[in-house]
């Protein structure tokens, strides 16, 4: 046997290999699994701003943004350099106008102030439902917002884009992934939408939180959501909240389409939880009626009684 | 001459790969329309092809002008060089030069030391046309360029994606568009594969064996390049040394080099360039006799027989019993199509299992049927919405798909164009089988077609004052807004590889015209609050 025989016998040996590997499916995996979990690093604004609300009303999302950023006392925890990860909602393939998923305008925003508080590499972070999921980007203006930002744009959607991690305080949870973007990062920044969903026990702010985790689908199977929720925020430090309620979806949530209203507010929290206490009553609804914020507010994630919840309109 | 037919084979394999490659999703970032980018209509080659266009006619009994306009090319260039379309264009074709190479060394590339049976493609075309004549497809098993793009869509596509993720520096892949967002995966590739490696491999037996001995397309422009316009003439110099018929790997050379098989001539020009007397030439003239076609009769026969017994098995299979309330006539419960294909029977009548709509869809979820559809409906796509659902903002498959059997369709007409429907297993829920709050085929469904109910199905009702918990809903499926796209079954936590929610053939309505869907969908459309109204 020659050498151009042999090496063309080997290149279809290697060929079959390669075919018989690819016969494993997509989607595998449970929560938690392969690797050594690590911990996350704590906030940078722990025990900051416990129970208090920043409310910035104006038309124009970017200008509510700045005045209650000023007011809750600006970005100054972001050092120099930092590398920053920002988590819009941006599941759905949707159109801004149809508030299912975080205002481009005010991702732009925020891209603008981190940059002018001194960020390093700022990325922002989808995992989509809908697929694929550059189109979702695209459609929901989150993909050009964060172009046209200079921000890079991370949708991991590949298991090997997960790291696992512990979860020391969870009461149900003791182990899932995280986003390695996350938790490589230096400041995490939560943008959730403030929208209706179609059971009451769970809406917003925490909930986001689904979308740095890779395997949501068996969080529903478990034994108790909302628990879910509450262990996992308990474990991926937040830096800060940044709620979009300039455009709310009230009806057939959470990707609609559906009837919208346009309190033209937008939430800035350091305290998660009082962040989503204050937004149920955007929907007339009581915190206590929505499962996870009492729960969390249980595990010391912060404030979930309305009464003791300071709001600073500006 | 060669260097410029080597040149031209490298160019049309490399646009082969360009197109297949450029098969694939282009989004725009300013709105997120989705296109397939190509230059060139991404299915080119595929249309080029005479056989495929052919077959697809006189199989779905339809005169599709612009299938034949598209094979006129082909035909045109058989009429005036042989089959130069085998040695200058088809990528298969230069595949199997190049196999051969590496299978046959130097010294056994000669026609004496080689085994091929040129009129074994004839049987095999005519087991092609008797099928095509009784209504049912063969042509996509054995038609070259169908073969190639399905055989690389499913057996190389998916390893070649595994292996581009190893190499470091490559990125996000995503970003390309090339490859859908996670690992592609086909099932049946490898068998797609071994095909394509089948053929390569008769580079053992004979140089071009393929093209030789089997090939259904070379079959039917042998037959058209009966007399062609310009021919391998030889010229007086010849002094019969035969070098030319040791050296033709077509074995299209006869009685010590004078004779020509038009039939079989590629237009290599490797004889006019060996030739120590330069007596050859490939030149236009009248006719002169070749080398006789010589077909046998009985085989002839039997392969008609093989395609008839084909024909009529497959049009007669399982598969396509009516059902009981004479909605249509398939009885596949998973079979679900892409949305915009043609009736049942006139699809797999149209469809050329080229893969190419599997290759393009995003989410991977179209998938090849293996016995689903019954004998006629082998290869054909099918939604297995497990793998992946049908993406609500995509219209790509009906725009790459050749013949048509997937009709190109807007995207808001997805809305009634309905290809199944959702169905809740209740002892696999984990809703209504513990109580759990669950609600992901809600949250994700595209078209609000999931709605709740409590139990006995009356309406959730809203807790009393001081009553900390809600009642609970079960979640229901509205038939009229269910169109079958499957992304609750994608999404669904529960059942493992069988979700609680799956879609069933149940709702297809592709027996309708998209005008009577859409009244359909009106006349049993129901009002619900929050949800969208219709359209």
């Amino acid at each position: 046997m020659d050498r151009r025989r042999f090496l063309g016998m080997a290149g279809l040996a290697c060929g079959g290999a390669a075919l018989g590997g690819c016969g494993k499916g997509p989607g595998s995996g449970a929560p938690g699994s392969g690797g050594t979990p690590s911990r996350g690093r704590a906030a940078l604004t722990a025990g900051k701003g416990k129970g208090e609300v920043y409310v910035g009303k104006a038309a124009d999302p970017a200008t509510a943004l700045r005045s209650a950023l000023a007011a809750a006392g600006g970005l100054a925890f972001i050092r120099p350099g930092s590398r920053v990860v920002l988590k819009p909602n941006a599941a759905w393939s949707r159109t801004p106008a149809q508030a299912a998923n975080t205002d481009p305008r005010l991702l732009a925003a925020m891209i603008q102030l981190c940059r002018e508080a001194g960020a390093g590499k700022i990325t922002v972070f989808e995992h989509t439902i809908d697929r694929p999921a550059a189109q979702v980007l695209a459609v929901s203006g989150i993909g050009a917002a964060a172009r046209q930002g200079g921000a890079e744009l991370s949708y991991g959607a590949t298991e090997g884009d997960f790291a696992p991690i512990e979860v020391p305080r969870g009461k149900m949870m003791k182990q899932d992934m995280l986003a390695r973007a996350v938790l490589e990062a230096d400041v995490f920044i939560n943008m959730p939408k403030a929208k209706h969903h179609s059971q009451p026990q769970l809406t917003r702010g925490l909930k986001n939180l689904m979308g740095v985790n890779f395997n949501r689908q068996a969080w529903h199977s478990g034994p108790d959501l909302a628990q879910y929720i509450a262990d996992y925020a308990s474990a991926v430090a937040v830096d800060l909240t940044v709620m979009d309620a300039s455009r709310i979806l009230l009806t057939n949530g959470p990707k609609g389409p559906g009837r919208t209203r346009e309190p033209e507010e937008v939430i800035v929290s350091f305290d998660p939880v009082a962040a989503d206490a204050y937004a149920c009553g955007l929907f007339d609804l009581e915190p206590s009626s929505v499962g996870y914020i009492g729960k969390a507010a249980e595990l010391g994630l912060g404030e979930g009684n309305l009464s003791n919840i300071v709001v600073k309109r500006v | 001459m060669k260097t410029v037919r080597r040149a031209s084979q490298l160019f049309f394999l490399l646009l082969f790969l360009v197109l297949f490659f450029q098969t694939a999703r282009h989004i725009d970032w300013a709105d997120g329309g989705m296109s397939v980018s190509a230059f060139l209509p991404a299915d080119f080659f595929l249309r080029i092809d005479p056989l495929l266009g052919w077959t697809a006619i006189v199989a779905s009994r339809s005169l599709l002008l612009s299938v034949l306009l598209w094979t006129v090319p082909v035909l045109l260039l058989t009429l005036l060089f042989c089959r130069v379309f085998c040695g200058w264009v088809c990528p298969l074709g230069t595949l199997v030069d190049g196999a051969d190479k590496v299978v046959r060394p130097r010294r056994e590339r000669r026609t004496s030391r080689e085994r091929s049976w040129p009129r074994l493609k004839y049987y095999v075309l005519g087991a092609v046309a008797a099928s095509a004549l009784l209504g049912s497809q063969l042509v996509w098993l054995l038609d070259p360029i169908a073969l190639t793009f399905r055989s690389l869509t499913l057996g190389f596509f998916a390893p070649l994606q595994r292996a581009v993720q190893w190499l470091p520096g490559t990125g996000r892949l995503q970003s390309w568009g090339i490859f859908p967002d996670q690992q592609a995966a086909y099932g049946s590739g490898f068998a797609a594969a071994l095909l394509l490696a089948a053929i390569l491999a008769g580079g053992f037996l004979s140089r071009r064996f393929w093209c030789r001995s089997l090939c259904p397309l070379g079959a039917l422009l042998g037959l058209v390049a009966r007399f062609p316009f310009f021919r391998r003439r030889v010229g007086t110099a010849c002094n019969e040394c035969t070098l030319c018929q040791l050296d033709c790997k077509m074995d299209a050379i006869g009685e010590k080099g004078k004779r020509t098989s038009t039939a079989e001539c590629i237009f290599c020009y490797s004889c006019a360039e060996l030739c120590p007397q330069e007596a050859i030439r490939m030149a236009p003239g009248k006719p002169e006799p070749g080398l006789k076609l010589d077909l046998d009769r009985r085989r002839l026969v039997t392969g008609i027989g093989v395609g008839t017994v084909w024909g009529l098995g497959a049009t007669s299979a399982l598969a396509r019993r009516p059902t009981r309330d004479g909605e249509s006539r398939i009885t596949g419960k998973w079979l679900i199509r892409p949305p915009g294909s043609a009736a049942e029977e006139l699809f797999t009548e149209r469809c050329v299992r080229c893969g190419a709509c599997m290759k393009v869809c995003p989410t991977n979820g179209l998938q090849p049927a293996l016995a689903e559809g019954g004998l006629g409906a082998i290869w054909t796509p099918v939604l297995m919405p497990r793998v992946g659902e049908c993406s609500q903002n995509c219209n790509l498959c009906g725009e790459v798909c050749p013949t048509d059997a997937i009709e190109p369709f807007a995207i808001p007409e997805k809305e009634h164009l309905f290809i199944g429907r959702a169905v809740i297993n209740r002892s696999s829920c984990v809703v209504w089988e513990s109580g759990k709050q669950c609600l992901v085929c809600d949250e994700v469904c595209s078209y609000s077609a999931i709605y709740w109910l409590d139990k006995n199905g009356s309406a959730v009702e809203h807790p009393a004052d001081g009553d900390a918990e809600p009642r609970q809903g079960f979640p229901y499926v509205d038939p009229a807004r269910c169109v079958g796209c499957g992304i609750c079954e994608y999404n669904c936590p529960a059942g493992g590889p069988d979700a609680a929610i799956r879609v069933t053939r149940d709702g297809d309505k592709r027996h309708l015209s998209r005008a009577e869907q859409k009244a359909w969908q009106a006349a049993n459309w129901t009002e619900r609050e929050g949800k969208p109204s219709l359209r």
